[in-house]
């Protein structure tokens, strides 16, 4: 809501300077989005008398015009019509800031221009201007900034949408008058009306979504242009100004913040409120032509809708230049019905937005006259008589309000008189029911009053929050620490891998999800972008999109992880939805280059890693088996699977990913699904007190042979002191070895027993490599 | 001058000369190995007449005593001079190369220690809801002008299905399954119809607190948030509360925080509208209580001094390391 200094003050008596009252409406809930000196930049604007007016030596178009001013005199080029001598015009002198930028001299074909003699465009106050602007009654010492009232300050006020109240200014005025403790100034709205005028029969059929409609006509009047203070404000305010007639309703939707309609009487027979009919069209005031679906609240004459109940009028219907006598309509619709048309036909309009968050049902006779005493004052004419059409029971509504409840709630305790201090601030008047209990009258302006919850949030906006003191309440029974989820241990775990946590948005394209899950995926109906169509249903794509980003951007060795959820449709079901907690990793690219250390491409085992280390820290037994059908995503894929149901998966991605998220180093990433997951009870175990012995044997397999399957060999030889079976060297070479592989194992024995004997622990790897040996592997010599 | 006085003339120019360990080791077994010049002349002692034998023996026997151990002394010292000197200490070392949270982590992890400390107990809630939850019952029924406030993702041919714009609705869920005293704190997603832009993102991160029992009151949310924000901005950060709208609280506020000099709005709460505890089947006649909502983005963004919201989901790793702890 826009809102002029100068105009506020017409209804209240401000203490506060322009620049000061910004503190008041935020103290107040209204935030003061912009706010504006209106003078600022303006102060070399003088009233000059045109004195000359020559014609320019190369250009027709353009005339030199000599000017006098107070003090001194000056020479500008303009290409305006009507500039004749004698005449008085605003001229705006070097260093004026003007809405096309700052003034300065400048050259015009070969003439030298001192200044520009204004246009209301140049200076903001109108869209397009014809000619510059030609002041009346005015000398040289008129200050042209006093004239055209600019001295004056604008402010952007965010309303929030409880409190439509404050979308006019004598609601505005209201708050301002409970916090200064002010009168408000009531705008004259009595009129003289003519009882010989005849109204148009006014029917409503629909009262639920009108309860309330009046009219009256205002006959023999003369539509033109309004005068200039009315198009200042109303275009300061963000409305364009049209006619004195149209303009008048708009200045009362501002004033009084009650919208207001006028017809051309001579367009309309009677007033009907109603549905529309299926299919029944309207074109609109906006020049766009609706089709009405049934039960679009409508106001009809007898042939055909003539406007969208609240929100616009028709266009055959609207007051033009010719009309001589309209019907004014002050009306109030029901929020609901009003908003459901406005999201129906995306049609916001000063007046819509005012019905759907809730217009006063009390004000419009008050509007109607308000109106009526302008139009008359602006473009003559008779008024008639109000028809007012109701409902039964439009009034105050009353709420019960204990003092001690409206304390309970600010944790203030206030005394009686406290309260009955802020509703007479307010302007509710109340009865005092009992010692502490009250019936208040509510206004019917303020429609967001309800109880008594409302009333202590007025007490704190009329009073601040300072008065209410601080207090913390800490139960006995708290648990005290800080209660960590599984999530922060797993976190804790892959950070000293040098794994960095990202966090990627939860959206992601179709063709993603389908690289690499199988699930039914969550879609968005309302998508920002083909590449947000889709809930995720994997961590991999986010990973990718990061990892790419950042091997792109240089980085060579990028390793990542987020925990996070998926979101997989599960139609049919209760809840057809689920959102399983995940964690993915990635590395790509290098290992970190150091001079200690030759840097590699990352691989599988990199991320396999990853498992084995889970596997251990979470005591849970993983086994891994080659996907039997891969996804689209992956180049190569294995299966995590636990107790038999698949849990994750470890890949390398496919090149066409990779090509999509233009990366040409290979990928490996691993997803594991956290549902089930939890920290093991730390049990501890004796162990063995005397030293363990090393043994490290090379075997010589076939290719192909498994790593995984030579040390299940290795425990099947059953021997108990065997603690630890590792893989420290897997060696190939043709030419050495021709089609074996040699795999390293070094083995760690132990006993509770006493210290192993060497001969014992011979026995113990000839056992092992008996065993071996039924597989076909030999010991390497 | 005596075979032993000339010796020990040798023996001393040549340490003056040595420095490294193998030096001192040489000058030693010159002098004093099993074919050294002072171990040969112990051995020719014996050919010498017996009166002088005595007096050559004494000396040579001196010059073994002193400088035997003295070329050993000089050997390991300089071995660990040697040794010390080749560690260069200006090459880098083996570091460890860790990775770090997330600063939205980083942010969630302080907020659940203030929170768990006043006695608040952490709870989840999807991010796919209903209409109810993510509306409704939070006293923003259909065609509210509320809802305006916020744009709202819906899911495809999932009627009544959309994605929660706040993480209110936990409050709703909650309070289903727990009755007074409730005391929670949620930190979660939610999702705007908002494109990127500096201060603007599709989905984001809040956090979530409510505290319903008997005779809370403003005072008790005041004191909560004002402890909340001392803590994590420092005691004594200028707070100012101001009066604002949201549907299911009333009274409701905004807080702003004066940081760097500028007020910086953080979060906004309220009492828990009557309407809303009705919702979930709680006497508003006998229970009161506080909530209050926060983007934990605008927390890390005030907190580390960042710009652009978008730099949370862009995941560079430029951004990441700068959240070392």
């Amino acid at each position: 809501m826009k809102v002029l200094y100068n105009w506020l003050r017409e209804y209240i008596d401000i203490k506060d300077s322009p620049e000061d009252l910004v503190e008041v409406f935020t103290h107040l809930g209204m935030e003061v989005e912009e706010s504006r000196n209106l003078k600022e930049g303006l102060s070399g604007l003088k009233t000059a008398l045109i004195e000359s007016v020559e014609e320019h030596p190369s250009d027709p178009h353009y005339k030199i015009v000599g000017l006098k001013l107070k003090d001194g005199s000056l020479k500008c080029v303009s290409g305006s019509e009507g500039l004749e001598r004698g005449k008085f015009v605003f001229v705006a002198t070097s260093g004026t800031k003007l809405a096309s930028g700052i003034v300065g001299k400048k050259d015009v074909k070969g003439v030298v221009s001192e200044g520009n003699i204004v246009s209301l465009e140049d200076l903001g106050l109108e869209d397009k201007s014809e000619t510059v602007f030609f002041p009346e009654n005015v000398d040289l010492d008129t200050s042209p900034v006093e004239y055209l009232g600019l001295d004056d300050y604008l402010y952007d006020l965010y309303i929030t949408p409880n409190r439509p109240d404050l979308l006019g200014y004598l609601g505005i005025a209201a708050e301002l008058g409970a916090f200064y403790r002010e009168k408000v100034h009531i705008p004259p709205y009595g009129v003289e009306e003519d009882p010989n005028i005849n109204v148009p029969s006014i029917k409503i059929e629909d009262s639920t979504g009108c309860p309330r409609y009046t009219g009256r006509v205002i006959s023999g009047i003369r539509v033109a242009k309004s005068p200039l203070w009315m198009r200042r404000k109303l275009y300061l305010s963000g409305i364009r100004p049209i006619s004195n007639v149209v303009d008048v309703t708009n200045y009362v939707l501002l004033e009084l913040g009650h919208p207001l309609h006028a017809f051309d009487l001579d367009k309309i027979d009677q007033i009907i409120v109603r549905g529309a009919r299926d299919g029944e069209k309207i074109l609109a005031l906006d020049g766009k032509e609706y089709t009405l679906a049934k039960d679009t609240l409508v106001i009809a004459d007898s042939n055909s809708p003539v406007a969208i109940a609240g929100i616009i009028g028709g266009e055959e219907s609207s007051v033009q230049n010719t009309t001589t006598s309209i019907f004014l309509e002050s009306a109030y619709f029901d929020p609901r019905v009003v908003a459901k048309s406005v999201f129906k036909y995306g049609l916001r309009t000063e007046s819509s937005i005012r019905f759907m968050k809730g217009a006063d049902y009390c004000i419009p006779p008050m509007a109607s006259s308000r109106a009526a005493r302008l139009i008359q004052e602006l473009a003559g004419g008779k008024i008639s008589k109000l028809v007012d059409v109701r409902v039964e029971g439009l009034g105050e509504r009353k709420i019960t309000v204990r003092t001690e409840r409206v304390s309970g709630l600010i944790g203030i305790k206030l005394e009686n008189r406290e309260l009955e201090d802020l509703l007479e601030r307010l302007n509710f008047s109340y009865e005092k029911l009992d010692s502490t209990e009250y019936r208040v009258h509510v206004p019917s302006r303020r429609r967001d009053i309800e109880g008594e919850a409302d009333i202590a949030e007025e007490y704190l906006r009329i009073n601040g929050f300072d008065g209410v003191s601080e207090h913390i309440h800490i139960p006995d029974n708290h648990p005290g620490d800080l209660p960590l989820d599984f999530s922060y241990y797993l976190r804790e775990y892959l950070l000293p891998g040098g794994f960095f946590e990202i966090k990627s948005v939860e959206f992601i394209s179709k063709r993603e999800h389908e690289w690499f899950s199988e699930a039914s995926p969550i879609e968005i109906a309302n998508p920002l972008s083909p590449d947000m169509a889709v809930m995720r249903t994997s961590l991999i794509p986010g990973l990718l999109r990061a990892g790419s980003l950042n091997i792109r951007y240089g980085n060579e060795d990028v390793k990542l992880f987020e925990i996070g959820r998926v979101f997989i449709g599960e139609k049919g079901k209760d809840t057809p939805f689920k959102e399983p907690m995940r964690l993915a990793v990635f590395a790509g690219g290098f290992t970190s280059r150091q001079w200690y250390k030759k840097n590699r491409k990352f691989d599988f085992y990199d991320v396999k890693g990853v498992l084995d280390g889970l596997s251990e820290f979470l005591n849970m037994k993983f086994t891994l088996v080659e996907s039997e059908k891969s996804l689209p995503g992956f180049l190569f894929s294995v299966d995590i699977l636990n107790n038999g149901r698949k849990v994750g998966i470890i890949g390398e991605i496919s090149p066409l990913v990779r090509k999509h998220f233009e990366v040409k180093v290979p990928l490996f990433v691993l997803e594991l699904d956290l549902e089930g997951l939890k920290l093991p009870l730390i049990k501890f175990s004796d162990f063995s007190r005397f030293p363990s012995v090393r043994r490290d044997v090379s075997i010589l397999v076939p290719k192909g042979t498994r790593a995984g399957d030579i040390i299940k060999y290795v425990l099947d030889a059953g021997i108990k002191e065997l603690e630890k079976v590792e893989v420290v060297d897997v060696f190939e070479d043709s030419k050495v070895l021709g089609d074996k592989v040699s795999f390293t194992l070094s083995l760690q024995f132990t006993s509770f027993e006493g210290t192993l004997e060497s001969s014992t622990v011979d026995e113990y790897v000839n056992r092992i490599l008996q065993v071996l040996k039924q597989h076909g592997y030999e010991q390497r010599a | 001058m005596t075979e032993a006085e000339n010796l020990r003339r040798e023996i001393e120019e040549e340490i003056e000369k040595a420095s490294s360990p193998e030096d001192f080791e040489n000058i030693r077994i010159k002098y004093f190995g099993k074919k050294g010049l002072v171990t040969k002349a112990l051995k020719s002692l014996k050919d010498l007449p017996i009166e002088k034998r005595k007096e050559a023996g004494a000396l040579l026997n001196a010059l073994k005593k002193e400088f035997e151990p003295l070329l050993k002394k000089k050997r390991e010292e300089a071995k660990v001079k040697a040794h010390k000197k080749s560690w260069d200490y200006t090459l880098p070392g083996r570091r460890i190369l860790k990775g770090n949270l997330h600063p939205l982590t980083l942010v969630e992890l302080k907020i659940r220690e203030i929170f768990s400390s006043l006695g608040f107990k952490f709870v989840d809630g999807p991010y796919i809801e209903t209409d109810w939850y993510n509306f409704e019952a939070l006293n923003v029924p259909p065609h509210h002008p509320a809802r305006e406030m916020h744009d709202t993702f819906y899911v495809k041919n999932m009627p009544g299905l959309l994605l929660r714009t706040h993480t209110s609705p936990v409050q709703i869920r909650t309070m289903e399954k727990i009755k007074p005293p409730v005391r929670v704190g949620h930190i979660g997603r939610v999702f705007r119809v908002d494109a990127f832009d500096a201060s603007h993102a599709p989905a984001f991160t809040q956090f979530e607190g409510l505290y319903v029992d008997k005779g809370v009151s403003f005072r008790d949310l005041k004191g909560t948030i004002m402890h909340f924000i001392y803590e994590l901005f420092g005691k004594g950060t200028e707070v100012k509360f101001l009066p604002t709208f949201f549907p299911f609280t009333e009274p409701s506020a905004e807080v702003y925080m004066k940081w760097k000099g500028e007020w910086m709005e953080i979060l906004g709460c309220g009492m828990v509208h009557p309407r809303v505890l009705k919702n979930v089947g709680i006497d508003p006649e006998k229970y009161t209580g506080f909530a209050f909502g926060m983007g934990v983005e605008r927390i890390a963004m005030i907190k580390y001094g960042i710009k652009d919201i978008r730099l949370f989901s862009e995941n560079n790793l430029k951004f990441l390391r700068q959240f070392k702890i």
